[in-house]
């Protein structure tokens, strides 16, 4: 089977006046659909440029970067603006919920530009926030916002669900809640998930497990003793 | 200290968008209140600058006996006067080239007050030349001549000492600063310009004005100069009393001496004049004596010539028969001479006959003298031959027989011989016959040769005869002829003296009235001198003691205006500025509030680090304090120049004055530097204080955005349901900032309000023109005519149908002064037929409905003036003309007008009051359909009795063209607006989106199209400006009422009134400034990384 998403020999520069900054470089690694997939590193490893490279945020110097059998690296911005919408749903660290509007609202702010969205009512419901659809998010708590952020990403019926450090800004019991309900969403729903954390404790839950380091991937290892969240400890 | 200068400067770098933002919104708030407030000062700066410059007078002395040349030496010795000058002015009536006539104001040039500026060509160098108004006339009139008219009464043609001046130059006046010219009692009433002329020009002894200009430098319009003038106006009431009196007693001293001269005179001319009649009646009788002579000479002549004339006669008759007996003898001659010639041939021919005879004759006489000898040479031959034989037969040699037959032969011989010689005998005496009878022939023809030559000589003598007598025909005639010739001279010459003699009779007939006339005339005069004496006795009797008129700058109509005129952007001056601060104040305060807010994190560090309020505070201090400081200084300089130099030039319309003169007003500029410091650092320190209030710790933390919240629109579900989603994010959004809403309502609407205001001022101004002539005076042309202009003018209008004049009417207007208790104020007065005046004038209430033309007491008045002077249909009014009389009516209504004031009344009115039929001089004219005006107006021209022709169409196109010039304000007024709308806008959109710069990262990463995240964040814009247009109508109403009741020129009514359309250009316009303002914000969207999404909240 072919893997669902592929990153080949991919480089990436960052210029800034003068100097350049390799970011990535030699990034090779696959994922295969259905797949929990756990990216981990340390700060300043080159998690978050992979994250927005896949995320069809940033390009691409060099390399070679394929979803579902499109080649995301030869896209244009308009090209690219429809694989976010179509393609990705976001998670992101601080949920980046939009204050103005009521949890419900802002999952059809992101379902409504899909093609086969899912009922935003339902997927509320289907995170358990049923009964807070019609809060602002300032009446929300952090984790339930989380949820409604993954809501939102899941509304949108994307491919493959991209999530960074989903629960950097919680709690421990509440990220725990936000990583069951993420693996829920791989496991009954069938997505792709890749989460991109700095939490080695994370990686006992994936199914694959890539580890960045100074820009590469420093190892891909597929895991044969997945944990259940409850089990995770950090 | 030194970093947070540092970071200051490098925020402002990273922040330029932000920094100019305060920038220009003080800016523009300072370049508009300095702008404004400094204009009526350089106006006013300027204006003094360009009278002191020309001298213009504080005094103007006038007295009923006028001033001379000692007086104003007396004045010019008073205390405090820097210069007087005597000057001479008066209103005449002038025909300007081959055109029109019009009333000028002539003065006289003065060397040192109230010069002229020359604008073209040069000042006059010598008499008959002068320099004219540049308003009236333009620079093609340099060359030209203007006349003074006829109409001119005497006293006036005789204080000119030419009739006819040259035009050499155009000139402006520091007596008329504004276009108008003032009124007057010749002509139209209105006087059309000026012209100067050296003073040498005016046949005057004596200036109509003195001029006075003291040495002082108060401001002008100032309180100071009032006191000042007031003070001196009262001492030189006394002054100038004093010196009329002077003149006064001069005058007549000078008259009485006069008087007796006059008197003196007369006298010897009475004297002269009587001697003259005797030389003249002396001379006549003499002439008459001549003439019975002549008489008589003539007859004598005429007697002679008749007896010439029979003479003549007589012998023109015997000529006749002369010439008719000569034909006859001419005959007889010729007849004669024929006969002559035929004698001649006959006697030729027996001439010839007879010398044929006598050739005969001798040929026969030959013959026979040839026959003679012959005969006897036979018969000696015979002889010899018989004595031969003889001698033969004696000699016997021959016998006897032979003898005797020889013998025998001779015998015979001697026969013939002497038969022959008797046939010879015979022949002869034939011969001698015929001899006989030629000679007589010949006699003969001798006979008839004589009679011949003597018939010849008879022709001859009768031929000479003939010749005689006709030359003796033609003596005759010549003499005939010659005789003619003198009896016509000497008729001629009868014929000469007769008509010389009737001359003489005539000059005799015109001597004696001639010489009756003299003495009527003689007789006249010598009554009028004594009549003139006696008057200048009276008059003398009668010399008043002078009054005397002491008058300040406020009574020459340039000055004055400009006073009010000026004080219009005075007033606008006060109402914009405020409300440019109060949005400045606005948008230092949101900006500032924002700036602050995102460096919470950096000022708790600052804080957690040790520095105090103070120091972190002077970084925005700093901050906004150096935007406001340089946008004033901008603001100002651009403001305070560009300003007064547009509304000059707007102003150039009415006054003709130099260039305005650049003003720095320190006491604006400092306040103009305070005020902005109050909005831009007042407002910073009132953010900074709020978040400095806070703990280190506190600040630190991320401030928690502002909670999303239910609005009032969601409570109407069935508005709110119809909403698109995206819809609702942007209402919701719009309420969820209320200082936000606020401003941006405000800022917008202001733009809208001022976009309004400038399109409503030219609604309200432009159309006047327009409006005046399309639905007030109707009518086509109007024609003045002159003084004298009689009926004939009626005939020629009649014949003008035919070019297009289908009806005119026959109307006074003239100028009038109506008097109120608020003041006095010139203005026409109409009279026209009521029966007819409908077909001219469409009389109507500003409401538009009819007004009937006033009857006979009553008057109808036009609306500034009633409104200006308070009255109401119902009062009573009273107008004065020139010589004080007064006339009052009642007004029935006040009608809709725009342009001029008048008052109209019945023919009727003016009759009872002062009882003459008002002089109609005005003709106003309807033209048929399609008729050409100016071709009409070129006929009318021409007509003897015209003075003016005005087409209204014209009146019409001029007025719209000055009124253009108000486009300039307009245009400033919207580029203030756009200004204002683009900063506000600009300003908020930019805060807007670095506040949601979140939102909108995380937007575009859920995969919204580049027009999706636009329009999400740009429909709030649009939803503001759509609300914020609705007020600025609102406002734009307000304030263009306001600015309209502070712009007033005299003599137009604004037609106060906004145009739908312009609300439609306003808001329009403010969509399109806004739309700019997203497209400008579009590409910093743009520019928003999608990574941002990624960050904390900071």
């Amino acid at each position: 089977m072919e893997s669902f998403v592929s990153f080949e020999n991919v480089k990436k520069i960052y210029k800034s006046g003068e100097v350049e900054i390799t970011a990535l470089h030699d990034v090779n690694f696959e994922i295969e659909k259905g797949e929990f997939c756990v990216i981990v590193g340390a700060s300043g490893a080159g998690k978050t440029t992979i994250l927005n490279i896949l995320g069809g945020m940033d390009t691409l110097t060099e390399g070679k970067v394929c979803l579902d059998g499109q080649e995301i690296s030869t896209f244009n911005n308009r090209q690219l603006t429809g694989y976010r919408r179509y393609d990705v749903g976001f998670v992101f660290q601080f949920y980046n919920l939009v204050q103005n509007l009521t949890a419900l609202e802002n999952v059809e702010l992101a379902a409504q530009i899909c093609r086969e969205p899912l009922d935003a009512a339902t997927v509320l419901e289907q995170v358990g926030l049923g009964e807070r659809m019609s809060n602002f998010p300032a009446q929300l708590s952090g984790g339930e916002q989380q949820r409604v952020a993954i809501a939102r990403a899941l509304a949108k019926n994307p491919k493959l669900l991209l999530c960074d450090e989903p629960t950097g800004a919680l709690d421990y019991n509440t990220g725990k809640a936000v990583l069951k309900l993420l693996q829920a969403a791989c496991r009954d729903m069938g997505k792709t998930v890749i989460v991109i954390t700095h939490n080695q404790a994370l990686t006992a839950m994936a199914d694959r497990i890539i580890t960045v380091k100074s820009g590469t991937v420093v190892s891909m290892t597929k895991n044969e003793n997945i944990v259940d969240v409850e089990n995770i400890e950090w | 200290m030194k970093e947070i200068r540092k970071s200051t400067f490098r925020e402002i770098k990273s922040s330029l968008g932000r920094f100019m933002a305060i920038f220009s919104i003080i800016a523009l708030g300072v370049g508009f209140f300095a702008g404004l407030k400094v204009t009526r000062d350089a106006m006013v700066f300027t204006v003094k600058d360009y009278l002191d410059r020309h001298g213009f007078y504080d005094l103007r002395l006038l007295s009923t006996l006028g001033y001379e040349e000692e007086n104003v030496q007396a004045f010019r010795a008073r205390e405090d006067v820097e210069a007087a000058e005597g000057a001479v002015s008066m209103d005449a009536v002038f025909q300007i080239g081959n055109g029109g006539q019009s009333v000028l104001k002539v003065c006289s040039l003065s060397e040192e007050l109230n010069k002229v500026e020359l604008v073209s060509g040069h000042l006059p160098a010598g008499s008959g030349q002068c320099v004219v108004d540049s308003n009236f006339f333009d620079e093609s009139a340099v060359g030209s001549q203007i006349r003074l008219a006829e109409v001119n009464d005497e006293d006036t043609l005789n204080s000119f000492t030419q009739r006819t001046y040259t035009v050499v130059g155009t000139v402006q006046s520091p007596l008329y600063i504004q276009f108008e010219r003032g009124s007057t009692s010749l002509g139209t009433g209105r006087i059309a310009g000026f012209v100067y002329l050296l003073p040498d020009d005016f046949d005057l002894d004596y200036y109509t004005e003195v001029y006075v200009r003291f040495a002082q430098d108060n401001p002008l319009y100032g309180e100071d100069y009032r006191s000042y003038m007031e003070a001196k106006k009262e001492l030189w009431e006394g002054f100038s009393e004093e010196e009329a009196g002077k003149r006064y007693s001069m005058i007549l001293a000078r008259s009485e001496k006069e008087l007796e001269d006059g008197k003196q005179e007369l006298a010897e001319q009475r004297a002269q004049g009587e001697d003259e009649l005797a030389k003249g009646k002396a001379s006549l009788e003499e002439a008459k004596d001549k003439l019975a002579e002549g008489e008589q000479a003539l007859a004598e002549a005429r007697q002679e010539l008749e007896t010439g004339k029979e003479t003549l006669r007589k012998k023109e008759r015997e000529l006749e028969e002369g010439k008719a007996a000569l034909p006859r003898k001419e005959r007889e001659l010729e007849q004669g001479e024929a006969e002559l010639d035929a004698g001649e041939r006959e006697l030729a021919e027996n001439r010839k006959r007879l010398e044929a005879g006598r050739s005969e004759l001798e040929l026969g006489k030959l013959q026979l003298t040839s026959a003679i000898a012959e005969l006897e040479t036979q018969s000696v031959e015979l002889e010899t031959q018989a004595s031969r034989l003889e001698l033969a037969y004696r000699a016997g040699v021959l016998s006897e027989a032979d003898f005797w037959g020889a013998m025998a032969q001779i015998e015979s011989y001697r026969q013939q011989i002497n038969g022959g010689w008797s046939s010879l005998t015979e022949a002869r005496l034939e011969l001698d016959r015929s001899e006989e009878q030629l000679t007589l022939g010949e006699q003969e023809l001798a006979e008839g040769e004589r009679k011949l030559a003597e018939g010849r000589q008879e022709l001859e003598a009768g031929r000479k005869a003939l010749a005689d007598a006709r030359k003796t025909l033609s003596d005759g005639e010549r003499q005939l002829e010659e005789g003619r010739q003198e009896l016509a001279e000497a008729e001629r010459l009868l014929e000469e003296n007769e008509a010389e003699l009737k001359a003489a009779r005539q000059e005799v007939t015109d001597g004696e009235r001639e010489y009756e006339e003299g003495r009527q005339e003689f007789l006249e005069k010598t009554a009028e001198a004594e009549e003139s004496l006696r008057e200048a006795e009276r008059k003398i009797a009668d010399l008043k003691s002078p009054e005397v008129y002491v008058l300040g700058r406020e009574t020459n109509i340039g000055y004055a205006c400009f006073e009010s005129d000026s004080a219009i952007v005075d007033g606008i001056a006060n109402i914009f500025p405020a409300f440019f601060f109060l949005v400045a104040a606005l948008v230092c305060i949101t900006t500032m509030n924002r700036m602050v807010e995102e460096q919470r994190t950096q000022i708790g560090v600052l804080k957690a680090l040790g520095y105090g309020s103070g120091s972190i505070m002077s970084k925005y201090v700093i901050y906004s304090g150096l935007a406001a400081i340089l946008g004033c200084v901008c603001g100002f300089l651009l403001g305070t120049w560009g300003f007064p130099k547009v509304i000059w030039f707007a102003y150039g319309i009415m006054y003709s004055v130099a260039p305005i003169d650049y003003l720095f007003d320190w006491k604006l500029a400092v306040i103009s530097i305070l005020v902005s410091l109050l909005c831009s650092v007042g407002t910073t320190w009132l953010s900074c204080r709020m978040e400095l209030a806070q703990v280190a710790a506190m600040l630190m933390r991320p401030k928690a955005p502002k909670a999303g919240k239910r609005i009032f629109l969601e409570r109407i579900p069935f508005l709110w349901r119809h909403l698109g989603f995206l819809k609702k994010v942007s209402v919701r959004n719009i309420f969820r900032y209320k200082k936000r809403l606020f401003m941006m309502v405000l800022g917008i609407s202001g733009c809208t309000a001022l976009l309004v205001t400038g399109f409503g001022i030219q609604d309200s101004i432009a159309d006047v023109a327009a409006q005046q002539f399309e639905e007030i005076q109707t009518y086509d042309l109007s024609v003045s005519l002159k003084p004298d202009a009689g009926g004939a003018v009626e005939q020629s209008l009649d014949m003008l149908e035919n070019s297009g004049v289908e009806s005119y009417l026959r109307v006074m207007e003239t100028n009038m002064d109506i008097v109120t208790d608020k003041g006095v104020k010139s203005v026409y007065l109409v009279a026209g037929e009521p029966s007819h005046m409908g077909e001219y004038l469409d009389m109507h209430t500003s409401a538009g409905e009819p007004i009937p033309y006033p009857e006979a007491g009553e008057g109808v008045i036009t609306r500034k003036l009633a409104k200006q002077y308070g009255i109401r249909a119902g009062d009573v009014v009273s107008l004065r003309d020139g010589d004080m009389r007064e006339l009052s009516v009642r007004i029935s209504a006040v009608m809709e007008n725009y342009i001029y004031n008048y008052v109209y009344i019945d023919p009727a009115t003016w009759r009872e009051a002062f009882g003459a039929e008002p002089e109609r001089r005005m003709v106003y004219v309807n033209l048929a359909e399609g008729a050409d005006a100016h071709g009409v107006s070129a006929a009318l021209m021409n007509l003897e009795e015209v003075s003016n022709v005005s087409v209204n169409a014209d009146t019409m196109e001029r007025i719209g063209t000055m009124m253009n010039s108000l486009d300039i304000i307009v245009l400033v007024v919207i580029l203030c607006a756009g200004g204002l709308a683009f900063i506000v806008l600009y300003n908020l959109t930019n805060i807007n989106i670095t506040e949601r710069v979140r939102e909108i990262a995380t937007v575009k990463v859920l995969g919204f199209y580049k027009k999706e995240t636009a329009s999400y964040v740009f429909r709030e814009n649009m939803l503001l400006t759509a609300l914020a247009v609705l007020p600025g109508f609102l406002l734009g109403c307000l304030l263009h009422a306001f600015v309209m009741s502070e712009i007033q020129v005299d003599l137009i009514a604004f037609d106060v009134h906004i145009r739908p359309l312009s609300f439609l250009y306003s808001a329009l316009l403010t969509f399109a400034f806004a739309w700019i303002v997203d497209r400008i914000m579009g590409r910093k969207l743009e520019e928003i990384s999608m990574t941002e999404s990624l960050k904390s909240v900071d």
